[in-house]
């Protein structure tokens, strides 16, 4: 537990972390105020008529459809890649500064290292994702007093809401943990971001564009049924939520595993 | 007396393209492997400072971090405090203060989080990273980025990490580099004083002149062995028992003293005559007999450089010259 703290703050001293993190800050305001400004007059006759969605709306921050709208969702894009780029930075860093050498000398015993160094990216990216998540919503407050509505929110939505909150901050958590496993991997930030990408942008589109069958194996699929809490659509062979929830796990595992496998065999030379 | 450290047959094989630099190719053919430790014994007893001696190459480094678990041996043993490192590590390092290479921290935080992160794993109070900090002279600059520390300071903010632990053992690797002449003189006290308190000191070190001031004993490293170890005086051949004897005729004067059955080895300017000095009448004796008169005798001292130089430079690799009482 000691050493999961230390890596925690370890973690937010990183200056990329507090960058992301005030830069989550600063887009939320500004969503805030663009959206107060915007939904001055709003027609919410005219809105719900067209089947438009406005976060003045409150129940338009999440909508339990099983497609995933709202601006909830929107901003987990956000979240999941500044998880994957605060998790592998976290754990890049100390390979780019050669501190894993000087951190080793103190507690040899890898594996812990590597679990606690992982396991405090998951946890704080978790933490800092449903923060920043709460703070997002609570920007549309003024706009929802002031020109929208709150019409239709009961307990049952506000309970879809904080899980689909819970769901959001677990795919940010464990992006955030592959990102410090390919970090370990490849020893480096930047090398696993690259794989990060290239693997998502464009080694999942081939696939889901030549091997349609295998596509609800794909990471990026399987992250959607557990943000939308429903099979993918028109895909009668997709995974269920738990499922896909599972897969999601089982994937985080291997690689940290796998990475943790290469940290504790690998020599820490200076050639490295 | 358990050693405090022992080696014993360490070897150590890295792939080649490990050691090799940005575009160097492996030549066609070469070697896949590349030996840095070959069948490495050494021990190191328990308190003083032990200077730990060899070219680039040679070893050192790789050794150090064989002791600290940072690369797995191909073969040998390694023991810190009598116990494998192998199984014991976790427990011995909490005793083992250390420095590889060039100490590296965080850049963008100050000293002082610096260590108080290290300090945390081990659960040492804070105020002890502040003394250790203004121990090595960091004080006034704890709250600076390391980043913007020299790698002067950065060496002191290593040696500040190292003594945190109140270490039974301390290990530096070079921790001079990069050092001025003041600090230099710095880390020879924080040494001397360590090996003075009854700690153990292990230091890699290039600067001979430092060590032979600073160590009680040394090894030499070559390729990867030990080819000389023991107390600086026995290593610089002190004890041995060599005079040097200066005469007009170096010619004759060899001969004649080879017919006497003393071992005799020309140099520049003079002889050089394996004898203890209480043998140094004979010496005169000998010479005065052939009516050769001599200008000087006097025992011979090698400065710990020469010695270092005579070991290492030859080709072949020199039997290891095992002067431990």
């Amino acid at each position: 537990m000691n050493l999961l703290v230390i890596e925690m703050r370890r973690a937010l001293q990183r200056r990329l972390v507090r960058v992301l993190i005030l830069l989550a800050l600063v887009m939320i305001v500004i969503a805030g105020v663009v959206e107060f400004l915007a939904s001055r007059g709003l027609d919410l006759a005219a809105l719900a008529a067209k089947g438009g969605q406005d976060p003045a709306v409150m129940t338009d921050w999440w909508m339990a459809d099983g497609k995933g709208d709202g601006a909830l969702p929107a901003a987990a894009l956000f979240l999941v890649l500044g998880g994957l780029l605060g998790g592998a930075s976290v754990v890049g860093a100390e390979w780019r500064a050669g501190t894993v050498t000087t951190a080793l000398t103190w507690e040899p015993r890898r594996v812990r290292l590597h679990a606690a160094r992982i396991g405090s990216s998951g946890i704080l990216a978790i933490a800092i994702a449903l923060g920043l998540q709460a703070l997002f919503l609570a920007a549309f407050v003024p706009s929802v007093l002031a020109h929208g509505t709150a019409a239709g929110v009961d307990a049952e939505w506000i309970g879809s809401l904080v899980a689909a909150m819970a769901r959001i901050g677990l795919i940010t958590g464990l992006a955030a943990m592959l990102g410090g496993a390919l970090a370990t991997l490849g020893r480096n930030t930047v090398a696993a971001i690259i794989v990060a990408w290239g693997w998502l942008a464009i080694g999942e589109s081939l696939v889901r564009g030549g091997l349609p069958e295998y596509a609800k194996w794909l990471v990026g699929d399987t992250t959607t049924v557990v943000l939308t809490w429903s099979a993918n659509e028109g895909d009668a062979s997709s995974h269920s939520p738990v499922g896909a929830v599972a897969m999601l796990l089982a994937y985080t595992a291997v690689l940290v595993g796998v990475s943790g496998y290469t940290f504790w065999r690998r020599d820490v030379a200076a050639a490295t | 007396m358990t050693p405090v450290i022992e080696i014993d047959g360490l070897r150590k094989e890295y792939a080649r393209r490990r050691l090799m630099g940005p575009g160097q190719a492996r030549r066609r053919g070469g070697p896949r492997r590349v030996v840095a430790i070959d069948g490495l014994d050494l021990s190191v007893p328990e308190g003083g400072v032990f200077g730990f001696l060899g070219p680039n190459g040679s070893g050192k480094t790789t050794t150090i971090r064989c002791l600290l678990g940072l690369v797995r041996p191909t073969s040998g043993e390694v023991r810190l405090f009598g116990e494998d490192v192998r199984v014991a590590l976790p427990h011995a390092i909490r005793r083992v203060g250390s420095i590889v290479e060039t100490p590296m921290f965080f850049p963008t935080m100050s000293a002082r989080e610096n260590l108080r992160l290290l300090g945390a794993i081990d659960r040492i109070p804070a105020p002890r990273v502040d003394a250790m900090l203004e121990r090595v002279g960091l004080g006034e600059r704890a709250d600076d980025d390391v980043r913007r520390f020299s790698l002067g300071m950065r060496q002191r903010l290593g040696l500040a990490a190292a003594l945190l632990k109140d270490p039974a053992l301390v290990i530096l690797d070079e921790p001079a580099n990069g050092l001025d002449p003041a600090g230099m003189r710095e880390v020879r006290d924080v040494l001397r004083t360590l090996g003075d308190e009854g700690r153990t000191v292990l230091v890699s070190s290039h600067l001979l002149a430092e060590v032979e001031q600073t160590c009680d004993r040394v090894a030499i490293l070559k390729r990867g062995r030990c080819v000389a170890t023991g107390t600086v005086d026995e290593v610089l051949g002190r004890a041995d028992g060599e005079l040097v004897v200066r005469v007009a005729d170096l010619v004759a004067g060899a001969a004649a003293l080879g017919r006497a059955g003393i071992a005799v080895q020309r140099c520049d300017d003079h002889l050089l005559a394996r004898v203890g000095s209480e043998d140094s009448a004979r010496v005169t004796e000998v010479l005065a007999a052939e009516r050769l008169w001599v200008s000087e005798l006097r025992v011979a001292e090698h400065s710990l450089e020469e010695r270092f130089l005579e070991l290492t430079a030859a080709d072949e690799l020199p039997e290891v010259l095992e002067v431990v009482a």
